[in-house]
């Protein structure tokens, strides 16, 4: 909220665009692959990321269902079970490969690595309480807990990603960089040809 | 115990300028990597340390440290580190020698951090601990004691400017009263024009154009003998104070000369520093508006203010877009268009705009020649993207990057001019005389 206000900051420079179109078109469209080189260049790892963070936030309101109306919550993570199985995997593989890559494993902290483990452990626990009733309060209690853990240490980023991201998009759209005039080809941001720029 | 003093001191700017928005930025880095084809630097270079998840990460483990229950209770879990003389040395070179806080990568980044502001952050702890690399420091200092970065003295831009005015006005061919002329310190002129001091020490060239232009516009302007110097490189040490004092200077002389608006030279940094962040430096709104000197010249042409004929700019062109005055200033399509009209085969590189690559030599690297070699190495990635697109000629509307380009091009045998807009403006001319 602070960051959809500007930071609480008042910025003295006149402005040549509008921030809120800035931080809606930074929290849309340059998201997509065809915006975010980060994501053409890795559509595999980007595809992951999505499908077990989709995965986590399904499996946050199921458990936030079951506490609340427990019929409903109940029939929400049954039906979600299979796709808590498939987020599982791509978190573990994503914890793999943070493991693997020399460059990962360099700028990684326990944190990151316990920040994967702890929400393919929700996952599972989603999927267990999904297939088995047994499994609902143990689910339950993961989840509380792992709220507890959410704002101290990396997960914290799932309020930051978008307090970082409407900061940013605010102050590039005061600025008339974001979104782009309308004249702006689609080649600006490289598309296919990056100009030649991989490692 | 003055070291401690000193470590203290960038401490606590660490933690307070990251309760403004870098706290943002600096808690959102998942550390997912997939930013690295992102960097010129780590393009070039592509060691871990280079990567931007990794210079993120070497500001935050200090943030962390200092400003978080686990970073203060369990640092060893979130890689929290003191900040110390040894890792002080890590931080500078991290914030100075591997990033040009271009923010290429922020753009990319997946969760949409601003790698620029964090190490913005780094840079003001830095330079509250009086840790700014001594080639930048220099360059501010000269910059506060004596009104620009180069400490050109006020005889020595008199001078340029009166045999730059001889010159244009043989170049020109006109002669008496309504001749092209150099102005400084002429009060009651509508716009107050700062250059870069490069302009009037080395290459004075875009000066000499730009007065050409300001002429065949019939523009009613003047340099200020107090206050012309478009750099701040307060902006790139971290050093707000004196990016605040460099900033007030300007706007207190253009009010004393009672001009009407300020126009910026081609210079990436400049522009952002006094468009962008001077007002909030000295905490109050500019009383006259300030624009680059390429919006004027789109105004001028389409408003038929000067005529040009591309035909005197045959040889193919293509546009450098510098970071700060692009992807950090909103300024991409005034330059186009101006370009479209006054050269007869524009060429634009891939990508462009705000996702153009640095050039390297932003972030004030020019002044740090410590890193002369990582510099001319991560300019790269440019020279590839001019090589592709066959110009001649590549017009960069800031002067850092021009000196950068240079010796890119010398370096990665481009064999390729590199000029301001605004000299490919005046070429193009239909001057009076002649018309």
């Amino acid at each position: 909220m602070r960051a959809a206000r500007g930071g609480g900051r008042r910025d003295y420079s006149r402005p040549r665009g509008r921030p809120a179109s800035g931080a809606l078109y930074f929290l849309t469209v340059a998201m997509l692959p065809g915006h975010k080189e980060s994501v053409r260049h890795h559509p595999l790892e980007f595809g992951i990321g999505v499908l077990m963070h989709a995965g986590l936030l399904l499996a946050l309101l199921a458990l936030t269902a079951l506490a609340l109306a427990p019929r409903a919550g109940a029939g929400a993570l049954t039906l979600l079970a299979p796709l808590f199985l498939v987020s599982l995997a791509c978190g573990l593989v994503l914890f793999v490969r943070r493991c693997a890559s020399p460059t990962l494993r360099f700028m990684s902290a326990p944190d990151d690595f316990i920040a994967i483990l702890a929400s393919c452990a929700l996952l599972a626990a989603g999927a267990a309480a999904g297939m088995q009733a047994a499994w609902r309060p143990a689910a339950l209690l993961y989840a509380a807990l792992l709220l507890v853990y959410l704002p101290l240490g990396k997960l914290r980023h799932a309020a930051f990603f978008f307090s970082a991201r409407t900061d940013y998009g605010r102050r590039l759209g005061r600025r008339g960089v974001y979104p782009p005039e309308p004249s702006c080809p689609q080649s600006a941001v490289g598309g296919a040809d990056d100009g030649g720029a991989r490692a | 115990m003055m070291e401690e003093r000193r470590l203290e001191r960038a401490r606590r700017m660490l933690v307070s300028s990251a309760r403004g928005l870098a706290a943002y930025h600096l808690n959102a880095c998942v550390r997912c990597g997939l930013c690295a084809e992102s960097c010129h630097i780590y393009l070039a270079d592509p060691e871990p340390e280079n990567h931007p998840g990794a210079k993120v990460g070497r500001v935050s483990e200090h943030y962390r440290r200092y400003a978080t229950f686990l970073g203060k209770h369990l640092p060893g879990l979130v890689r929290a580190r003191e900040l110390n003389e040894d890792t002080l040395a890590q931080l500078v070179e991290t914030a100075y020698g591997r990033c040009t806080a271009c923010g290429r990568c922020g753009l990319h980044c997946s969760v949409g951090l601003d790698v620029a502001a964090v190490i913005r952050a780094a840079r003001m702890a830095l330079a509250a601990a009086g840790a700014v690399p001594a080639g930048l420091q220099r360059t501010v200092d000269n910059q506060i004691q004596t009104g620009n970065q180069m400490a050109i003295t006020r005889e020595e831009l008199l001078s340029t400017a009166a045999w730059l005015s001889e010159s244009l006005r043989d170049e020109m061919g006109i002669s008496g009263a309504g001749a092209p002329r150099v102005e400084v310190d002429r009060a009651g002129s509508r716009v107050l024009y700062l250059v870069n001091p490069r302009e009037v020490k080395f290459f004075p060239l875009s000066l000499l154009a730009a007065a050409g232009v300001f002429h065949a516009a019939g523009e009613s302007w003047t340099l200020s003998s107090k206050a012309y110097d478009v750099t701040n490189y307060g902006f790139y040490s971290g050093d707000d104070e004196a990016a605040g004092e460099l900033t007030r200077r300007v706007v207190e002389e253009a009010a004393a000369l009672g001009a009407e608006e300020i126009v910026l030279s081609e210079c990436g940094h400049g522009f952002r520093s006094f468009r962008w962040e001077g007002p909030n430096w000295i905490g109050r709104e500019y009383p006259l508006p300030m624009r680059s000197i390429l919006e004027l010249l789109d105004e001028y042409l389409a408003g038929g203010r000067i005529q040009v004929d591309p035909l005197k700019n045959p040889d193919p062109v293509t546009l450098h877009d510098p970071c700060n005055l692009v992807r950090w200033g909103g300024v991409s399509e005034p330059q186009r268009r101006v370009l479209r009209r006054c050269v007869q085969d524009f060429r634009e590189m891939t990508p462009n705009r705000a996702h153009n690559f640095c050039c390297g030599g932003g972030g004030g690297m020019l002044s740090l020649s410590e890193y002369g070699e990582r510099r001319v190495r991560s300019g790269r990635v440019k020279a590839d993207q001019i090589r592709t697109t066959g110009a001649k000629i590549v017009a960069a509307p800031c002067h850092n990057c021009a000196d950068q380009l240079l010796e890119i091009s010398k370096h990665y045998k481009l064999g390729v001019e590199v000029q301001a807009v605004v000299e490919l403006v005046y070429n193009a001319l239909v001057r009076p005389a002649s018309a």
